[in-house]
């Protein structure tokens, strides 16, 4: 079982931990500050892309089914020939003992508004989840 | 008097306080017209949001003196202006007869990371 409000918290400290990202930055996606106009190193952005719940119990109030997590590589044009390919790789190694079901990697495009590389991945996770306010309710 | 260095004279008049930096590299501070590019009808004034960040896409106008070559400045090099710096994006030496009498740039001005 995983928190949901704990999900891209969990996911970035999971990757983070991966030493292969150590000299890379891996933040939440959208943070309020300026991106830097040149890129020097690769940055990671992720952020929740869709969840799909159910009832996994009768006359309980247990959630699971799926959630997915995008994790956007924004790597520097510099940085074109076989960093794209280590960030998939590591970035699955970094979650792979968790309950993932799917994995989705786009094509690399150019963004011109980014100035960099962009590769998104979509991993998708099969788990039960808990919301902060349930557990409470289930408390009281 | 040399019109190139009339027009040296007159960015002294008009211009900012800029440097040359490349490397390890500056040049002695000189006097030059940075100005922001703008029309009123097609230009963006808000920042676009991207996933690591909003990017403010700034294009600067460069006129500069004859005796400072911003060609032979590399792709690394930049043009300090106070606190700000900016990056060439197309360089141009205007010269009539034979003779340098300006040079002519688009700049884009730098965002920093604070971590890097």
């Amino acid at each position: 079982m995983i928190k949901a409000d704990n999900i891209i918290d969990d996911f970035i400290a999971k990757i983070r931990a991966n030493q292969y990202f150590s000299d890379k930055k891996v933040v939440c996606a959208y943070p309020y500050s300026v991106k830097p106009t040149v890129l020097k190193k690769v940055v990671v952005a992720a952020g929740i892309k869709e969840i799909h719940l159910s009832d996994a119990s009768v006359g309980q109030n247990v959630k699971a089914g799926s959630y997915s997590v995008f994790a956007d590589a924004f790597i520097p044009f510099a940085l074109s020939d076989t960093v794209p390919r280590q960030i998939v790789s590591e970035i699955c190694k970094s979650v792979i003992k968790d309950n993932i079901v799917s994995v989705y990697v786009s094509e690399i495009k150019a963004s011109r508004t980014a100035q960099c590389l962009v590769l998104r991945m979509d991993l998708t996770f099969n788990d039960e989840l808990c919301f902060d306010t349930e557990v409470n309710q289930n408390e009281q | 008097m040399n019109k190139a260095y009339q027009i040296k004279n007159g960015l002294k008049k008009v211009g900012k306080r800029v440097c040359l930096v490349d490397g390890d590299w500056q040049s002695a501070p000189f006097y030059a017209v940075v100005e922001q590019k703008w029309r009123s009808n097609k230009s963006n004034f808000e920042f676009s949001e991207t996933e690591i960040g909003r990017v403010s896409v700034d294009y600067f106008t460069y006129i500069g003196p004859f005796d400072h070559d911003i060609e032979t400045v590399s792709e690394n090099g930049y043009l300090c202006c106070g606190s700000e710096k900016y990056i060439f994006k197309k360089k141009e030496k205007v010269d009539v007869g034979g003779t340098v009498q300006y040079f002519w740039a688009i700049l884009r001005r730098v965002w920093e990371d604070e971590n890097d």
